[in-house]
């Protein structure tokens, strides 16, 4: 059961992470683009700024967000983790778990709240192309919604390892074997 | 009282290996939480997550990180070595110069110092090896060697401290120019005078023909032409960072389909690679963010800056206790953990003494590239072990001359600022 929910999560993710790689692919031309055009051409997008900062970054960041989390690529000091016991480590985790869905659920109640408001009341930024503004804001209780979900689970998963001493869902590796980024 | 409970509740988060965005995050909620109630707290939650992340220049560390993945994938980094090593193999330590003047041009092109330890790892260390080079010494310089890429443009830990500093983006990258060069020299003569009191540890490399040397020089052509790219519209002023940081991954994303090594697969994986370490840093950004909201309402860094205020000694001696505990906390701690958790509290500290932001920014970054490899966490000398087979221990011995050998180089950054603002100065900083 459990295992079918997080292969699941896991296909969703990895869809939704996809179209983040895109979205990064698609910031670099525009911007290339809005330079050349600039300097080449005197003729910059009007529209560049407004649709990578509204949109793309907004995209990028919220549908990798639970992914990310799943491949470790979110950066912890786990230098003592590392000498605790097995058990001890899912116990660290459980409480990493429960913290984040505390956070996360929060902004995603928030969020959705806002998205309908903004939707309702069709806001729309200010400038010279109306972008409407619910589906930026929408990123933020889809990403922070699907990394609450993954948390749950591993929560769970943590929580019946525990209790059964069968490893339902592996132990984190240490972030030196990891990815790392600096 | 709840600053200390919130200290504490964030200080065990980290302990424990909660991820640094979740544990500054976590605690920054409940912070905001005890002081303000919900009402304060929904109000922050509502708008945090969105502004933290779409800012225009943020955008600029996901395009550096992109050029960094497309430049792997190109495998320029393999024949700048080679070059280099063509040139100065000859020299006593030439090979150890050699991967010092590699890693500082592949930090001219890349700006994560553990892809440039990776790459090293994989060249110049098995072709130093091979030499009869002593272990140690030879995985020494590649860990050391690979920290240049933060402190030479293009730089993601200098877009963080930027970011996080307001300060110009633009002329910090610039800044780090000439202390790149500088902490190359103090690599280069820290290698040769280990060659030259042991010349066994350090045998020469092979002869290479004139012709050769020429032959080998024409990686140097596309590595200039990214670096100018980057740096060089940056400090001309032609494009501002972000647009230079899109320039640069195009750039390179050019020289890998050039190269033949661009396919769906290694392009999706770039991307993804690319995207996961844009998540990672938000993310701490993101937490950072709501504790930072936290952390401004209890006014601990007014506090703080009148307390020191009153001890009456002279700025450099804090200077100096500031960037000692900085070293302290690389040798356990994130490079951009320690950025994003002491930045906000140290840099009006740094101000109030009178000194520049952006000098700091610099100095700053030099000293993290001591933690990169300083024992029991230092990052570098993880990666390097993990790609060359090496135990880790033995590559925290070889590099700890150059260890002593940065000291001295942050030294002189501190005694003559001039160096690191000279060309930000020139450029209108």
């Amino acid at each position: 059961m459990l295992d079918g929910v997080l292969r699941a999560l896991g296909a969703v993710e990895r869809a939704v992470s996809t179209i983040a790689a895109i979205f990064m692919f698609a910031i670099m031309i525009i911007v290339f683009s809005d330079v050349v055009m600039r300097y080449g051409f005197n003729r910059p997008f009007s529209w560049a700024y407004d649709l990578i900062s509204l949109y793309l970054m907004a995209g990028v960041f919220f549908l990798i967000l639970s992914e990310a989390y799943a491949s470790h690529a979110h950066v912890s000091v786990d230098i003592l983790q590392q000498k605790f016991s097995p058990v001890m480590i899912r116990l660290t985790e459980i409480v990493t778990c429960l913290v984040g869905i505390a956070v996360f659920s929060l902004i995603t109640y928030l969020g959705i709240l806002r998205t309908v408001e903004s939707f309702r009341a069709s806001d729309v930024m200010a400038g010279a192309i109306p972008w409407p503004m619910w589906p930026s804001i929408g990123f933020v209780p889809f990403g922070a919604g699907l990394i609450t979900l993954r948390l749950v689970l591993h929560c769970i998963a943590h929580i019946i390892s525990l209790a059964t001493g069968r490893a339902v869902i592996a132990l984190p590796a240490s972030h030196a074997a990891g990815e790392t980024f600096e | 009282m709840i600053l200390t409970l919130v200290m504490i509740v964030l200080f065990v988060l980290l302990a424990i290996g909660t991820p640094v965005g979740f544990a500054m995050a976590g605690s920054g909620v409940l912070g905001l939480y005890l002081i303000g109630g919900m009402a304060m707290l929904t109000g922050i939650l509502q708008t945090a997550p969105l502004s933290a992340v779409t800012s225009y220049e943020l955008i600029t560390i996901p395009m550096f990180l992109l050029m960094a993945e497309f430049v792997l994938v190109s495998g320029i980094a393999d024949d700048l070595f080679k070059a280099t090593a063509a040139w100065v193999g000859r020299v006593p330590g030439g090979l150890g110069m050699a991967t010092a003047l590699a890693g500082a041009g592949f930090g001219a092109i890349c700006g994560t110092s553990t892809a440039s330890a990776a790459t090293l790892s994989a060249t110049s260390l098995p072709a130093m090896l091979k030499q009869g080079y002593e272990p140690r010494m030879a995985a020494g310089v590649v860990a050391i060697s690979g920290t240049l890429a933060m402190l030479i443009p293009p730089s993601v830990a200098l877009v963080i401290y930027g970011l996080l500093a307001e300060v110009n983006i633009g002329a910090l990258l610039i800044g780090g120019v000439i202390p790149g060069i500088l902490v190359t020299i103090t690599i280069m003569a820290t290698v040769w005078f280990l060659a030259w009191r042991d010349p066994s540890r350090a045998p020469p490399g092979p002869s290479v023909t004139l012709y050769e040397k020429f032959r080998m020089l024409k990686v140097v052509g596309p590595m200039l032409l990214l670096f100018g790219m980057v740096t060089g519209v940056i400090y001309s002023g032609v494009a501002t960072p972000t647009e230079a940081s899109a320039l640069g991954a195009f750039g390179a994303f050019c020289l890998a389909l050039w190269k033949g090594k661009i396919n769906l697969q290694s392009l999706r994986s770039a991307l993804l690679r690319a995207a996961h370490g844009t998540c990672m840093i938000a993310m701490i950004l993101l937490g950072a963010s709501i504790f930072g909201y936290f952390f401004t309402l209890t006014q601990v860094t007014q506090n703080l800056v009148a307390f020191v205020g009153g001890f009456h000694v002279a700025p450099w001696v804090v200077l100096t206790l500031i960037l000692f505990g900085y070293i302290v906390l690389g040798s356990f701690m994130d490079q951009i953990a320690i950025l994003v958790l002491t930045v906000p509290i140290v840099l009006p500290l740094i101000k109030s003494l009178g000194y520049d932001p952006l000098w700091f920014g610099v100095i700053k970054i030099v000293t993290a590239e001591v933690g990169m490899i300083t024992p029991p966490v230092g990052l570098n000398c993880f990666v390097v072990a993990r790609y060359s087979g090496r135990p880790v221990s033995e590559v925290f011995h070889g590099v700890f001359p150059h260890f002593v050998a940065h000291l001295i180089a942050i030294a002189i950054l501190v005694v003559w600022p001039q160096i690191i603002l000279w060309l930000p100065i020139k450029m209108g900083y």
